[in-house]
């Protein structure tokens, strides 16, 4: 649980207090010398905070397990016990397994996840993870699929992700079996990735940090004023998506009204959720799960959103997020028309 | 308190209005936002006992004042027997110790504190000038008072006329604008009585007056509100206006973050205008947080663009 005044009184970086643990929380670290970083901060904060122990936690770095267990070696000679005793440091890897560097202190995976989870709700571009960069990779070659675009290169899938070189190679790897061979190395596909596909529909939400809300007024404003809101919002990287968006891309598709609206944020700010909610609803609250939504916002993070227009007023998200949200929202018939369509642009 | 049907309330008290004094009347409180919103629907009724009655402009409030108490007891109304200050006034008392001109309908038990009752009050001499004043009115059967609040000035600003009738109400969105303005903080002061058994704030009682207008209101877009709140405040308080835009929120936003006001609130509206609705408190801070961002915050940017607010 958050505790403000603990949090006001240290100085330190630390991230969260949660059930009376303060931890650091790093995403995709790269650097030994921000782990180094990392740990004096924690042992600064235990060494003011006595009945607070501490905890540095390390989703999917890109740093080995050995070089890992040689930090907290420099730690453990570095610090008195009585302080690396009260500090831990433990890895989340990216099949969302617990594996403690330090000796393990008590503290459930639960809270870990929960702690990784409101971090990457405060900043959700700095939580990224690397095995998220080739579900990224997926979503826009597929996207160049849908619209039977040319091959492109690693650089500019690296440019349009906003990913190192590294990752994006390591991201094609992975999609290899599915990429056509070119001496060019221009990538596109030359056949549907069926599996990567089912793996990108599963982690859909988390990785667009998708939230849905509710009316709970008994007076719901309805989709064209929540609309015509969104027109009035100029400047603003805001997308239809959903329904509507899926119609702009296949005008033919049997769907008559929409059941919520769906919009695509590519915004750098964390808190542009916040803001354009309170433009267009301030009155909606977060659905609870099973709840239908009235509103749902998911959340772009690549450098190129692949928006289209503005056309009758809007940017239109991009095929891919409209298909991912037919599927979320149920219309499997309409949603498999639109895959269809995706899987004869993947045949080369 | 009474189930009051608004029709049958309005018509009576028009038609025992003087002809000449219809135009300086509007009906404020509850039972206009009753008669607004459920005038066409029998089934519903308002839980109130007071239906008050704004005379204006100020200079003939006096004048109308008069006449209306003179002509309604010659028909048979009476002065209210319950409370304080329930005996007239005289010319000795003091302005502030007059009583008000509470009239209860013909054949009705004046002494029953159940039983409604008209009560007339007045626009402000100065809607500049803070707090409560009283207006001395004699009539044949003593002296009384009119008291007056500073914010009813907005509560006549383009006030509803209904025709078959011939007497007007505030509208909905002046009223809500009123009690804003009356509360631009929580303050503990309780009101006399309680609500249904409870002790309430006064300023819970008249924010979540607003909440129940705009819950009623249903509007989509409460710029609209705005739009009507800053031409009320232009010609109520001139080159004020855009000082008072700047506190219209604040009471409003300090109800929806304390969930112990919010709920007195809430009770109040469940009490009153919301009643059998079912309304729930999170609906209610939903609506609040509606109004807050479409008319409160709409207001504040007209009047920072006026660069007078400070």
């Amino acid at each position: 649980v958050y505790d403000a005044n603990v949090m006001k009184n240290s100085s330190k970086n630390l991230d969260i207090l949660e059930n009376g643990v303060g931890y650091v929380v790093k995403t995709g670290l790269k650097d030994v010398r921000t782990v180094r970083m990392a740990l004096l901060d924690l042992a600064d904060f235990v060494a003011d905070s006595p009945a607070i122990p501490g905890v540095l936690v390390l989703e999917e770095p890109e740093i080995s397990g050995e070089r890992l267990h040689e930090e907290w070696d420099w730690i453990e000679r570095l610090l008195k016990s009585s302080l690396y005793n009260r500090i831990g440091m433990v890895l989340l890897d990216e099949s969302r397994q617990v594996h403690w560097i330090s000796r393990a202190l008590p503290v459930a995976s639960e809270d870990l996840e929960e702690v990784v989870a409101h971090m990457r709700e405060k900043n959700p571009k700095r939580m990224r993870r690397p095995s998220e960069a080739y579900l990224e990779v997926l979503r826009v070659l597929l996207v160049q699929a849908y619209q039977g675009n040319k091959p492109v290169t690693a650089k500019w899938l690296g440019e349009a992700c906003g990913y190192s070189h590294p990752t994006i190679t390591k991201a094609l790897e992975r999609l290899e079996p599915f990429l056509e061979s070119r001496t060019d190395k221009q990538n596109r596909f030359r056949m549907f990735p069926k599996q990567e596909w089912l793996k990108l529909l599963a982690d859909a939400d988390t990785i667009r940090s998708t939230r849905r809300y509710v009316d709970r007024t008994g007076n719901p404003r309805s989709q064209n004023f929540l609309l015509e809101r969104l027109k009035e919002e100029s400047g603003a990287r805001v997308a239809v998506a959903g329904v509507l968006g899926a119609r702009h891309w296949m005008p033919d598709l049997d769907l008559t009204g929409a059941p919520r609206l769906e919009l695509v944020i590519h915004e750098e700010n964390p808190f542009a959720f916040q803001k354009l909610l309170r433009r267009l609803d301030p009155g909606l609250e977060e659905a609870e799960r099973g709840e239908a939504p009235h509103l749902v916002l998911h959340s772009l993070y690549r450098s190129n959103p692949f928006f289209s227009g503005p056309d009758e007023g809007f940017l239109w998200a991009d095929p891919i997020e409209c298909l991912l949200d037919l599927y979320a929202a149920r219309l499997e018939s309409q949603a498999d028309d639109m895959l269809q369509k995706l899987m004869e642009g993947c045949r080369v | 308190v009474s189930d009051l049907s608004p029709g049958d309330v309005f018509r009576q008290v028009a038609a025992a209005l003087p002809e000449q004094c219809r135009e300086n009347l509007l009906v404020v409180g509850s039972l206009a936002a009753g008669y607004h919103f459920f005038r066409d629907d029998p089934e519903r009724a308002v839980r109130t006992k007071d239906v008050d009655c704004v005379l204006e402009p100020f200079h003939v409030a006096a004048d109308a004042g008069q006449k209306i108490a003179n002509q309604l007891i010659n028909l048979g109304w009476h002065h209210r027997k319950t409370g304080d200050f329930c005996a007239a006034g005289t010319s000795e008392t003091p302005d502030e110790h007059l009583p008000a001109i509470r009239l209860v309908p013909p054949g009705t038990n004046p002494e029953s504190s159940a039983q409604w009752f008209v009560e007339l009050l007045s626009v402000p001499r100065d809607p500049t000038v803070p707090g409560r004043t009283f207006t001395r009115v004699v009539t044949e059967h003593g002296h009384y008072g009119l008291p007056s609040f500073q914010f009813l000035a907005v509560t006549a600003f383009e006030a509803i006329h209904v025709e078959e009738i011939g007497i007007r109400y505030a509208r909905p969105e002046m009223m809500a604008l009123a009690n804003l303005m009356a509360h631009p903080r929580i303050t503990p002061d309780p009101i006399k009585g309680g609500v249904a058994g409870r002790e309430i704030k006064r300023c819970n009682k008249d924010l979540g007056r607003v909440l129940a207008l705009a819950k009623l209101a249903a509007d989509d877009d409460y710029r609209d509100w705005a739009r009507l709140w800053e031409r009320a405040l232009k010609q109520c308080y001139q080159d004020q206006w855009s000082r008072c835009a700047n506190d219209v929120g604040k009471g409003l936003r300090e109800l929806l973050d304390s969930e112990a006001d919010l709920e007195e609130a809430w009770h109040t509206c469940d009490m009153g205008l919301l009643s059998g609705t079912g309304v729930s408190i999170g609906a209610l801070k939903a609506v609040g947080n509606r109004l807050v961002a479409d008319a409160v915050e709409w207001l504040e940017a007209r009047g920072n663009e006026t660069g007078e607010i400070r």
